[in-house]
């Protein structure tokens, strides 16, 4: 094998040779993804230093509370959890799992481990797809973006975890393109299902563009799976009583945005231009993102090739995701993801295209690795390999230091937890959280936006304001009894007589927050079952209105169609049902 | 004596004044200070005021 940095990096005829005998190991033994094993460990370690530096300040502090990012110590596993109170089943079934392991766990240190996972799975897996020790600056330009510090901040945390999943599905459906085994593919576009919809949808998507159309059975074959792995969400969607309705507001609210000087396309093409100007790491919006911007060019320039060769679906991949991530903000576009969001079934999954990013920054972590090692071949340019190699934090220092201390960990109050034994002692009843609106700020927690966690922390089911309130518009939710709630407020209703006809017997109001004095007002006189500081848990006396039954039967089919599913390629011995043929078996050679 | 009575009674009148006068500093930092005490208590009652901000999902 030559030292050709394009021959390294495919290994092609020797990569053809190997899967003739059939065998994966064989297969990656010895390519460009055959020391794949060790190049791991090396990218496991850049990712857990880069995780350190951003997760220190709160690793073993608490949990951390940062907008759509929710722990509650011993989370009670409820119908919204599991799919099965026609909610919107946005975090199923991730949450499942991490309340599961909060179990057996302290929350804290389950949240923190599944942080930390991702920044070690993301460097690792983002490793193991370039050769040589320039694999360590691929790991770091993946574990260390925009996008993980600005998904990181909002409280994405399912989608940080699909996005540390995203290589190693990609690395699987190369073997599989191969002709290895699909069996590792399958396991990993289970993993990434684990991690929810969005990042199920990445990862399929992502899957299909690098093993391609043919053998249409193979395409086929891993499509289905990836349905049925994620049936435990599209199950409890499907079977939701008028569907998921998507605002078509949402659409320009949600869109990428600006968050440097270089416009749209220069914050999107440096991995960031997240929707919300709040979440954007310091640093971006100075000369910085033209650093950043440097280092993504010099490394597609450098680095781009090799990784065309090896897999032209991720490139197509992440350029496809480069253009979605902008529909929202392109005019013509936007018309066309709009409709696509308002009248396609899980077209809202695209409403905030700036998540869909994830290929685009793995196309650019293999790029740079394959470019750093390309400069680090010649005396002359090593010392240019080194400053490439870096360039991703020198660029977004931001990042470091619990995003440059804007993550906080703390400690839910003594008196949230006896809230919760006062709701459990009662009667059985539906609860509202109150004040009406979706976010608090917590003072015990750093004053920061957090989405409630009242209904999490609650073992009831709990009517919520779902609507999303934005400084120039609010996104409506999809809710019906919440919006009729809305509704009645705003024509001045009687909060109690309100709760009351949405099917509520008990009101929680969160006290300390905008509206709670008012809220207080109209519910005064009413048992009062707990009083603290912070909280009050009233109840409402007299009949209430109907409220929706659970249908556990959506969980059953949903996550018992996902473990047969899962299982079965488990258990399956048969390697000639799970291996892909090579083009050599197709041709009949 | 009466210049000595007179002086007693000047002396008793200087530290009825100076007492009077300590008193009411005092008694004015008291109240002050039990005004302050109670404004700030009453701003960290469970009731803040109605029309603080909107919490919006944008906000830092």
């Amino acid at each position: 094998m030559s030292r050709d940095p394009l021959g390294a990096a495919t290994g092609r005829g020797r990569v053809g040779a190997a899967t003739g005998r059939g065998r994966v190991g064989a297969a990656t033994g010895r390519g460009w993804l055959g020391a794949a094993a060790g190049r791991g460990p090396l990218g496991a370690a850049v990712g857990l230093v880069a995780g350190l530096l951003v997760l220190a300040p709160v690793l073993g502090r608490g949990v951390v509370l940062s907008y759509d990012m929710v722990f509650v110590p011993d989370p009670p596993i409820t119908g919204s959890v599991l799919g099965t109170d026609g909610s919107v089943p946005r975090a199923v079934p991730t949450e499942l799992l991490a309340d599961l392991l909060a179990r057996v766990l302290p929350v804290a240190a389950v949240q923190q481990g599944l942080l930390l996972a991702a920044f070690v799975l993301a460097g690792a897996g983002a490793a193991r797809l370039v050769p040589g020790l320039p694999a360590a600056a691929a790991a770091l330009a993946y574990a260390w973006t925009p996008y993980v510090a600005e998904r990181l901040l909002i409280g994405h945390w399912p989608f940080l975890l699909g996005y540390a999943v995203l290589p190693w599905v990609v690395g699987a459906a190369l073997a599989a393109r191969r002709g290895g085994s699909l069996r590792p593919l399958l396991l990993w576009l289970a993993a990434a299902a684990a991690a929810g919809s969005t990042s199920a949808l990445i990862a399929t998507a992502t899957a299909l563009c690098v093993i391609g159309l043919r053998p249409a059975s193979r395409f086929a074959g891993v499509l289905g799976f990836a349905a049925a792995v994620n049936l435990p969400w599209i199950v409890p969607a499907l079977a939701r009583p008028g569907g998921v309705p998507a605002d078509p507001a949402g659409v320009a609210a949600f869109a990428a945005r600006s968050d440097t000087p270089l416009g749209l396309a220069g914050s999107l093409l440096t991995l960031g231009g997240v929707w919300n100007p709040a979440t954007v790491p310091y640093g971006r919006d100075s000369a910085l993102a033209t650093v950043a911007l440097v280092a993504v060019l010099a490394a597609l320039v450098l680095g781009l090739r090799p990784v065309l060769a090896d897999s032209p679906g991720l490139v197509a991949a992440g350029a496809g995701s480069l253009l979605l991530a902008a529909a929202g903000a392109v005019p013509g576009l936007d018309a066309v993801l709009r409709a696509v969001v308002v009248h396609v079934p899980g077209g809202g999954l695209l409403r905030d295209g700036q998540k869909l990013l994830a290929p685009a920054a793995l196309v650019v972590a293999l790029a740079a690795g394959h470019a750093v090692g390309r400069l680090a071949r010649a005396p002359r340019t090593a010392p240019w390999a080194v400053l490439l190699a870096v360039l991703p934090v020198l660029a977004l220092p931001g990042l470091a230091w619990g995003v440059g201390g804007r993550l906080a960990a703390a400690h839910y109050p003594a008196d949230w937890l006896e809230l919760r034994a006062a709701v459990a002692q009662a009667p059985p009843g539906e609860v509202a959280a109150l004040p009406w609106g979706t976010y608090r700020r917590l003072d015990w927690a750093g004053d920061r936006v957090v989405l409630d966690p009242l209904p999490r922390l609650l073992d009831r089911r709990t009517l919520a304001d779902d609507a999303l309130p934005l400084s120039r518009v609010t996104v409506r939710g999809e809710d019906p009894r919440a919006a009729r709630v809305s509704a009645g407020l705003a024509a001045g209703e009687r909060l109690p007589d309100l709760l009351r006809s949405a099917g509520v017997r008990y009101a929680a109001v969160h006290r300390g927050q905008p509206g709670s004095a008012a809220t207080e007002r109209a519910l005064a006189g009413l048992p009062v079952l707990f009083s603290s500081r912070d909280l009050l848990l009233v109840e409402l006396p007299g009949p209430t209105g109907p409220t929706p039954g659970d249908r556990p039967w959506v969980a059953v089919l949903g996550l018992g169609g996902a473990v047969l599913c899962l299982g079965a390629v488990i258990v399956r011995r048969r390697p000639g049902l799970l291996r892909s043929r090579t083009p050599d078996e197709r041709t009949g050679a | 004596m009466l210049s000595d009575d007179r002086r007693t009674g000047a002396s008793d009148r200087g530290q009825i004044l100076i007492s009077t006068l300590v008193a009411a500093v005092v008694g004015g930092l008291l109240a002050l200070g039990a005004s302050l005490v109670l404004v700030s208590s009453a701003s960290n009652t469970n009731a803040p005021p109605v029309n603080k901000p909107l919490i919006t999902y944008d906000q830092k």
